[in-house]
């Protein structure tokens, strides 16, 4: 049984098809990427999973429940974490409460106990900073929680969303170009963390451009072109697949 | 004399705040005179009324121009109460705080949908409706001619009449106004209004239902300006329509912008400093309103971010409005 499941998604902007029909699944407890050329549609696949657009038709379903028309927060809180494309912190918040705002579904707390200090607000207070801590040290960013968000570097920014995403305890991450503007080295550990991810139980969906890390990590690669979904299978199939060259890798060599 | 900058400057700090403290309580004593005092007891419900409104406007980034018309809403529910069922003052304020939160939560709920200067025009035509209402509805609120006779403030068999109980009165709902407030920062809900001001759809995407802190902060809002609404009924004696116009609402979102959106100690400064200018410059008669409009006009030019606007709280940039 796939954890997500996509059938014949359609999505047009004005009189621009996004996305014609795309079908896909994935399978729980892999990593599937999804690659294209630019424009082919795949943030706004991403999108219309974590839920800024309501799809124009088609049906996306979540362990065997649907998602699609649900509010973004609460597509959240069933359990789809996601970063993007170009990063999108809190940047006047430090990084410790970068993480904590995804803890507010998780921890329950009262607005009343914390205004007037009661001894319960004090505890909570306590376990936010706590899980927020810990989940930094996943991504090896504890030691610069009390920094602004805005003042890390891009690479610790990345991580950063990456933690945020994860105090959600998400079943299913999104990851919109993770690599993106990434030395090689940093590639390269990216990769680890995602395999490390996968391992812990997370289903992990990927955008991503940087070939070496898609086919070095990937289950599983779906091509999109021009909101077409145009090959699907493993990455030693689809590298070799005709129309995937033609379309998308032009004369480039894999 | 290195030994522990962090207490020393906690130490610093603390007796500041407690000279702050002193000096506001011992004013009445020292200066005997009613005309200031009477200046002060203004700055107080401005005070609310700004603090207040910078929970909506500063920490969570939503415009409102209709800090007054919730102003109104509490001082008009405060003066029927006690008019029409005799109600005293102490227990019309709180249910004078709750009404008008009632109407920041109604007002909360088209609000949600907008931002920027379509926040601003509801917000406006909100305040529109409830003064037209305050006017027209003669058989409740007299129309034109407004409440008079409403009721003082009475402890037991001591009634306020000049203005040092009022004074204390205010200093004591102004700081426990300034304390929430600033409690708010420290809570998650603080940190939420931040987030939702910074990136909207990234709290949506963290699982945040931006709307319910929309709503709150409104909520909050209007309580503040209910709370002042009932102390400044129940202080005139007599309210009338014209008070809780439009213009006074932009005057109190002025306070918010001059004294740095999101900075409480801003608000609270601008608050006194907007107070007081008019007044101070009652000697140069008929130009001092214009000289009133120069001096907004130089702070904003020399200090576009505001009097006070180092603290994080405070509106830094636009957020991108990135792609989506």
């Amino acid at each position: 049984m796939p954890l997500l499941e996509i059938q014949d998604l359609t999505m047009s902007f004005g009189g621009l098809k996004a996305l014609d029909r795309v079908s896909l699944t994935v399978e729980e407890g892999s990593i599937v990427s999804l690659i294209g050329p630019n424009g082919a549609g795949k943030t706004t696949v991403f999108n219309l999973l974590s839920g800024v657009y309501n799809p124009a038709g088609g049906r996306i379903l979540f362990q065997d429940r649907p998602l699609q028309g649900q509010k973004m927060w609460r597509i959240a809180r069933r359990g789809i974490g996601r970063t993007f494309q170009n990063i999108r912190l809190f940047q006047s918040l430090t990084a410790q409460e970068n993480v904590r705002i995804s803890l507010t579904a998780s921890l329950r707390y009262s607005v009343l106990g914390s205004i007037f200090l009661l001894p319960s607000s004090r505890t909570a207070e306590e376990r936010f900073n706590d899980k927020a801590l810990e989940t930094l040290a996943l991504v090896g960013l504890e030691d610069r929680a009390q920094s602004i968000s805005a003042s890390l570097t891009y690479g610790q920014q990345r991580r950063l969303e990456l933690a945020r995403a994860l105090a959600l305890e998400p079943k299913l991450l999104l990851l919109d170009e993770p690599s993106a503007g990434m030395p090689t080295h940093e590639t390269a550990e990216l990769m680890e963390t995602v395999r490390g991810l996968r391992d812990q139980g997370i289903t992990i969906f990927l955008v991503e451009h940087d070939m070496k890390m898609v086919m070095g990590v990937s289950d599983k690669v779906i091509v999109l072109d021009n909101g077409v979904k145009i090959a699907e299978g493993q990455p030693q199939e689809v590298r070799s697949n005709p129309g995937v060259i033609k379309a998308y890798l032009g004369e480039e060599d894999l | 004399m290195k030994a522990d900058p962090s207490t020393s400057r906690g130490r610093t700090k603390a007796a500041l705040w407690i000279a702050l403290a002193v000096g506001l309580l011992a004013l009445p004593l020292v200066v005997r005179n009613e005309y200031f005092l009477r200046i002060c007891v203004r700055v107080g419900i401005y005070v609310l009324l700004a603090v207040g409104l910078n929970i909506v406007a500063g920490f969570a980034g939503m415009l409102s121009a209709a800090q007054a018309a919730f102003f109104g809403l509490g001082a008009y529910c405060s003066a029927l109460l006690s008019l029409n069922l005799g109600l005293s003052f102490w227990a019309a304020m709180p249910i004078s705080g709750l009404f008008a939160g009632i109407f920041g939560f109604l007002l909360g709920l088209p609000a949600i949908r907008l931002a920027h200067f379509y926040l601003v025009m509801v917000t406006i035509a909100f305040g529109e409706i409830v003064g037209l209402i305050f006017l027209n509805w003669e058989s409740l609120t007299k129309g034109p001619f407004g409440l008079p006779g409403i009721p003082p403030p009475q402890i037991g068999s001591f009634v306020f009449l000049n203005n040092t109980p009022y004074y204390y009165t205010i200093l004591g709902l102004a700081a426990l106004g300034v304390y929430v407030s600033w409690r708010i920062t420290q809570t998650q809900m603080g940190k939420l209004f931040i987030a939702l001001k910074d990136d909207q759809l990234a709290a949506e995407a963290s699982g945040i239902q931006v709307n319910r802190y929309k709503i709150t902060a409104f909520t909050l809002s209007a309580i503040y300006a209910g709370v002042a609404g009932s102390f400044f009924a129940h202080y005139m004696t007599y309210i009338s329509p014209g008070t809780f116009s439009t213009h006074e609402s932009i005057m109190i979102l002025a306070m918010v912008v001059l004294g740095g959106m999101g900075s409480i100690a801003g608000s609270v400064l601008s608050a006194a400093v907007l107070t007081i200018i008019p007044e101070a410059m009652r000697f140069i008669q008929d130009y001092r309103m214009m000289f009133f409009g120069g001096i907004i006009v130089l702070i904003m030019l020399f200090k576009p971010q505001g009097l006070l606007s180092r603290g994080r709280y405070t509106l830094k940039r636009e957020t991108q409005a990135a792609e989506r």
